[in-house]
């Protein structure tokens, strides 16, 4: 803001009377004040002196209407109605005066609405973070993904195009599209490794074409990035990074640009090492593939491209609608293009004819976490609506107990209107403080929530506070105000006066608009909380199907960590297996290492070979994972032999009889119900199928399994080996040890991803552990809330009926039987509104549905436990204060009156 | 016995016994009379001019005939004997106070 903005805001606070008469003064003496506080103090001198000047504009109102001492002869102008800022003023005082009366009450409420805007703010901040915060591209909303798909699928894929569709591409859209191509994430020419003097690291890096960071609108924080005249002048060998990888390998040094980076990458014969230059640095928090974030990018020139084999699906397609094309239209020129570049394709059946789609970047980053986020902001919404409602509650309680006093004030000449405005002005404050108690618990509590969001959700590191949060707080004071206190103060202005002046003191006066009020609210709680404990009651549910689902293996012990040989010399297959044997030996004979094994595959992470090649009995194909294992795979994954033997290490020899063992699937599908045992699979060399295992759990905790072929690894040794290690009882961390290991058989190759299958298996399941245990929590303070708010009625109609006890009493009811008559009364409201919520809960299952596993979305057991668990709260919430109800001396309460 | 006169009424009243000033020179006048301990805001200081001007101790008054206006349109006051008047109960008002003082010891009484 500048200061002659704020001069001027500063000036519009002093009185009207003042500006008009000695405008140009005032102005002028403003203006020196706080030129002379700036010159003192700079930019702080500009907050002070603002600060002052608006203090001293205060008291020009409040001196102008005050009468300072004038001489006798001068008569006082007689004073008109107060003006809204004093009354302001006075409702402020008056209601720190009855906050301090009593301080327990309006403490607990303030602590409530803490909680409920305090949630809200996490949660919103988790949102902003993911979803709504602009992502660090110009102009996004232009920016779209193309991907491959098909004409008939059921769930849309995001596939990658090949060179020859590229070039294709380029030629026939420029007209509504800038394209750019990127090869990253699993191309063999992105995977680079990088010598450090640890050993070698292998990099995510990526390959884009020169005019990539052009079309995606990325500014470079140090050098600059590719533009598309770099081919053309010769620039090719240019090695852009990132942030972190500049801070990492070379300690944020500002010298980095033109120092040389030597990279190694692809396979086999196309392994090469290239130097590269590095001509810029990317800013901070620079992303392009959210998962897996990049570390070098490097640019493949277009004359590169056309000399590519045309055939392979390499590239990840990035485009910029032109002004004025819809993404319909470029669709289709797209799709023009690519059955240019596809003769064939029309020719397949829809559900393998391929076409291109178009997707908002914004969509690709965000993933698959817009559903859950969802589900996250539902039900915080929710626990804000009963904190508003438990707030309400209690402030129409207190507006009865201040019936005396509002009346009085209303005999005395308070307007309803004054009345109502004085009430919303308490309210008012009351979620202002609420607010900032909600918002600041979620500043101070920011580390904790970001360490408990899981790794898979984007760009959650992005989380902070900023300015849209005091947006979103300015909001939640706003709803919470009319929500929560806007009813307690209409009823507070509307009191009977007579009645409510004509019962003594002592009593505590009924009110029957209010009581019927409490309890409209207290069921509106039950009814909430009764939702959000279904949710959870499923979600829960879900979880513990999932937690208690064989995976197929137990291995969570074990450690694995994954290489890719692709350095020339393992091109032979028999070096490849030598390799393996020698490495297997190596990392045995590391004490602590019980037994180790080979295989292609680790559980939830990685690649899973896949053929299509096997057939049905009645010729239809389908397609299994091949997995190439050896000997000791089975025994470390405790995987036991349905049907036949497993393994041995006979098999696993170079000449030996080529076996199999397949999964229970596959052998349902090859075979039929027939016996599997001693047929054969058709391959080069037929496979006799010798045993059977259970399907695995493999790419996802939560999909059924895929079939599965298990194929000793001599037959087929693969660049991409995993092993699996047993450690001895005891052992714990491995991973440095079998790092050594493998780096005295070959220092070239990097190691990733050394951990426990535990590990891995319980990132899997991050996701769904975050948003079930969010979801609890709400719905747990959602119970406390409204046990707290049958309390309070419960409580409060005691106290109100205490004549009618007593009477009751002195007549003869047994205090078993006034209990039960206040219990019940408490108690019906809450039954009504979980009813009322669980009806709801119902017809809105389909929306819990997607995050539900194995569990129905009508699960009639989850929705009765619900209503069940808060019917007891609800009854243990009404029983405590009704168990004192012999305490009440039936004579003594009478007298009183 | 005239009503007390508050102590920034009292200093502007001080100021203008010489002769008239306009607002900015007034607070300048209090503030180094006074070693800075009364800076006048221009709220406050405007305030206080009309107060007294509708009380009759100060009066507006031409500006003199050298006076190049900086910014813009500045009014200049004058006391009036009324003015004068209350100024200087008050200071006799606060010299008996300094009396008091010295009579307590509290301050040096000056060599007569």
């Amino acid at each position: 803001m500048s200061t002659d903005a704020i001069k001027r805001l500063v000036w519009l606070a002093y009185p009207a009377t003042l500006r008009h008469e000695c405008g140009d003064e005032l102005a002028a003496g403003l203006t020196r004040c706080i030129s002379a506080e700036i010159g003192r103090l700079g930019s702080l001198g500009l907050l002070t002196s603002s600060v002052r000047a608006l203090f001293d504009a205060i008291q020009a109102h409040v001196h102008l209407r005050r009468s300072i001492g004038r001489t006798a002869s001068t008569p006082q102008p007689p004073s008109g109605p107060d003006p809204w800022f004093r009354r302001l003023w006075q409702d402020i005082k008056y209601t720190g005066r009855s906050w301090r009366r009593s301080p327990g009450f309006y403490l607990g409420l303030l602590l409530t609405l803490g909680l409920g805007i305090g949630a809200n703010t996490a949660v919103f901040t988790l949102v902003q973070a993911v979803l709504l915060q602009p992502l660090p591209y110009a102009n996004q909303d232009r920016l779209v993904m193309i991907w491959r798909s098909r004409v008939q699928e059921a769930t849309p894929s995001r596939g990658v195009v090949t060179p020859g569709e590229l070039l294709t591409y380029r030629e026939h859209i420029s007209q509504v599209l800038d394209i750019a191509a990127i090869k990253d994430a699993g191309n063999s020419a992105a995977s680079m490794d990088f010598m450090t003097p640890s050993g070698v690291e292998q990099l995510n890096g990526a390959v884009v074409t020169p005019e990539f960071f052009e079309v995606i609108g990325a500014k470079p924080l140090l050098g600059r990035l590719f533009t598309h005249t770099d081919a053309a002048d010769g620039y090719t060998d240019g090695l852009v990074l990132s942030h972190d990888f500049w801070l990492d390998q070379f300690g944020r040094d500002p010298a980095v640009l033109g120092r040389s980076v030597r990279l190694t990458a692809g396979f086999g014969k196309e392994r090469v090492e290239r130097t590269y230059r590095v001509v810029g640095v990317l800013p901070s928090g620079f992303h392009f593939n959210y998962e897996t974030r990049i570390q070098v990018w490097a640019m493949n020139p277009w004359e590169d491209i056309k000399r590519e084999y045309p055939d392979g699906l390499t590239y990840r397609l990035v485009g910029r609608l032109r002004p004025a094309v819809s993404p319909a239209l470029a669709t289709e020129r797209l799709n023009v293009a690519h059955e240019l570049a596809n003769p064939e394709n029309f020719k397949r059946i829809p559900t393998l004819r391929s076409r291109l789609r178009l997707e908002p970047i914004a969509d690709w980053v965000a993933g698959r976490t817009k559903p859950a986020l969802a589900l996250l902001t539902g039900v915080a919404v929710l626990l804000l609506i009963i904190t508003c409602v438990t707030t309400a509650n209690a402030l129409l309680i207190r507006v009865t107990e201040r019936r005396r006093e509002l009346s009085l004030r209303t005999a005395l000449g308070a307007s309803r209107r004054r009345l109502f405005a004085q009430l919303i002005t308490e309210g008012f404050l009351l979620s202002a403080a609420g607010t900032i108690v909600g918002v600041l618990t979620a500043m101070a509590t920011m580390p904790i929530l970001r360490s408990m969001v899981p790794a898979t959700m984007p760009r959650a590191d992005e989380i902070s506070m900023n300015l849209p949060l005091l947006g979103f707080a300015a909001l939640a004071v706003l709803l919470v105000t009319l929500v929560a206190t806007a009813a307690p103060a209409w009823r507070g202005a509307r009191l009977q006066v007579a009645s409510a002046l004509k019962q003594s003191a002592a009593s505590v006066s009924a009110d029957p608009g209010t009581a019927r009020w409490r309890r409209a609210l207290v069921g509106a709680q039950a009814a909430l909380a009764a939702i959000l404990l279904a949710a959870a009651g499923l979600l829960l549910a879900s979880a513990w199907r999932l937690g208690h689902t064989p995976m197929g293996f137990e291995a969570d012990d074990v450690w694995t960590v994954e290489m890719t040989l692709k350095a020339e010399k393992y091109r032979d297959a028999e070096r490849r297996r030598v390799f393996q044997d020698v490495v297997r030996d190596s990392v045995s004979r590391i004490p602590g290492v019980a037994s180790v094994g080979l295989t292609t595959a680790v559980p939830f992470r990685g690649t899973d070979f896949v053929r299509a090649t096997f057939k049905t009995p009645a010729g239809e194909e389908f397609s299994a994972h091949a997995r190439y294992i050896d000997a000791a795979y089975f025994p470390i994954m405790h995987i036991g032999a349905r049907l036949g033997r497993l393994l041995t290490i006979d098999d696993d020899r170079p000449n030996a009889q080529h076996v199999a063992v397949v999964s229970e699937s596959f052998a349902r599908k090859a075979f039929g119900d027939a016996n599997p045992i001693g047929r054969q699979i058709p391959d080069d060399v037929p496979i006799t199928v010798v045993g059977v295992v259970n399907d695995l759990r493999y790419k996802n905790p939560e999909l059924t399994p895929a079939p599965a072929v298990y194929l000793p690894r001599t037959q087929g040794p693969s660049l991409l080996l995993c092993l699996v290690i047993e450690p001895a009882p005891g052992v714990r961390d491995l991973g440095p040890a079998v790092r050594q290991a493998i780096a005295e058989v070959d220092p070239s190759i990097p190691v990733k991803g050394a951990t426990t299958i535990g590990q891995i298996r319980r990132n899997a399941s991050a996701d769904r552990r975050f948003y079930t245990t969010a979801t609890l929590v709400f719905a747990g303070l959602a119970l406390m809330l409204t046990v707290a708010g049958i309390l309070i009625i419960v409580a409060r109609s005691i106290a109100e009926r205490r004549r009618e006890i007593a009477i009751r009493a002195a007549l003869g009811a047994s205090s078993t039987r006034l209990r039960r008559l206040l219990v019940a009364q408490g108690l019906l409201p809450v039954t009504g509104g979980v009813v009322i919520g669980l009806a709801v809960a119902l017809a809105a299952a389909p929306l819990v549905a997607p995050f539900l596993y194995e569990v129905t979305p009508r699960a009639a057991s989850i929705y009765i436990s619900a209503g069940v668990a808060i019917a007891f709260a609800a009854l243990a919430a009404a029983l405590w204060p009704a168990r004192r109800i012999t305490a009440v001396v039936p004579a003594s309460v009478l007298r009183a009156e | 016995m005239a009503n007390p006169l508050p102590p920034h009424w009292f200093q502007i009243l001080l100021s203008l016994t010489d002769r008239p000033m306009h607002g900015l020179a007034i607070t300048d006048d209090v503030s180094a009379r006074t070693g800075g301990r009364l800076y006048l805001w221009p709220g406050v200081l405007y305030v206080a001019l009309r107060k007294m001007a509708e009380a009759g101790l100060i009066a507006e008054t031409d500006p003199p005939a050298n006076f190049v206006a900086t910014a813009g349109k500045a009014r200049f006051f004058k006391l009036t004997p009324a003015g004068r008047r209350a100024c200087a109960d008050e200071a006799a008002y606060l010299a008996g106070m300094v009396e008091s003082a010295q009579v307590k010891k509290l301050l040096k009484t000056r060599a007569r």
